[in-house]
């Protein structure tokens, strides 16, 4: 370690089609890195609840119908914090500009859309997103330890 | 992921989920758990084997609590972990699906509407 740098870890990648069955691969792929890098037990569950959120919302809205796609999924750590990447070729998606739904007052009126970009907002320490060319590029971040 | 189903009293039944909660175990449950839900007064669901909750089985509990409620039923889970009970408490759930830590309180209330 350099004075002043951050260590970054080795960056583990994991490509996915654009199909809800390929999400069955990511989970003991997510055990399995931090198990390598070693991060607390909250940020554990958090990573697997973003990651899963972030896929599927890419999986089920950003591409056109029958077309397939590869979906790339990155972790990696430094001394502070992990990062999960999510980058896909499919039609631009800000989820930090999405309008969140407020709390549900009763059941009747409670709404079932924007579940999962609620979810991601608050579990992550940090959200970025930037679109270039034709590419999302999504970094979740979360407290290492 | 896997249901089990437990008749408890008439109009009331006990749902039992073991598993993931996430894209693959709702796509497993979901139709069999809305349908239970479209069919009882009371349903207790019974959440202790559930590990991981995400947002696509917040809707699956969600859409079965509407169910029960539209026909005055009443709708309680049972003993989520705490980090299932937390993903619930985080999405407001828990002020419209009541959360039991006791089975017989929880059928009970379940039976009280039934």
């Amino acid at each position: 370690m350099t004075d002043g740098l951050l260590t970054v870890s080795e960056v583990y990648s994991l490509t996915l089609r654009n199909d809800r069955a390929e999400l069955a691969r990511m989970a003991p792929w997510i055990d399995d890195v931090i198990a390598r890098l070693g991060v607390a037990a909250g940020t554990a569950h958090a990573l697997h609840l973003c990651l899963e959120e972030a896929v599927v919302n890419v999986v089920d809205y950003a591409f056109e119908p029958d077309t397939s796609h590869d979906v790339h999924i990155a972790l990696w750590r430094d001394d502070a914090a992990m990062h999960a990447e999510v980058i896909d070729d499919g039609r631009p998606f800000d989820p930090l500009s999405y309008s969140l739904p407020g709390a549900p007052n009763d059941l009747k009126s409670a709404e079932i859309g924007g579940l999962g970009i609620k979810l991601m907002r608050s579990y992550a320490a940090r959200v970025d997103y930037q679109r270039s060319g034709k590419t999302n590029r999504l970094v979740l971040s979360f407290p290492a330890e | 992921m896997k249901m089990a189903v437990e008749p408890v009293g008439p109009g009331v039944v006990k749902v039992i989920l073991d598993g993931r909660l996430d894209v693959a175990g709702s796509g497993i449950i979901d139709l069999q758990f809305s349908a239970i839900a479209g069919s009882h007064r009371g349903v207790v669901v019974d959440l202790a084997g559930v590990s991981f909750l995400a947002s696509i089985g917040i809707r699956t509990l969600l859409l079965g609590a509407k169910a029960v409620q539209r026909r005055g039923g009443s709708f309680i889970l049972l003993n989520p972990v705490e980090e299932v009970e937390r993903v619930l408490e985080v999405m407001g759930m828990t002020d419209l699906m009541p959360v039991f830590h006791d089975a017989d309180t929880a059928l009970a209330a379940a039976a009280a509407q039934a």
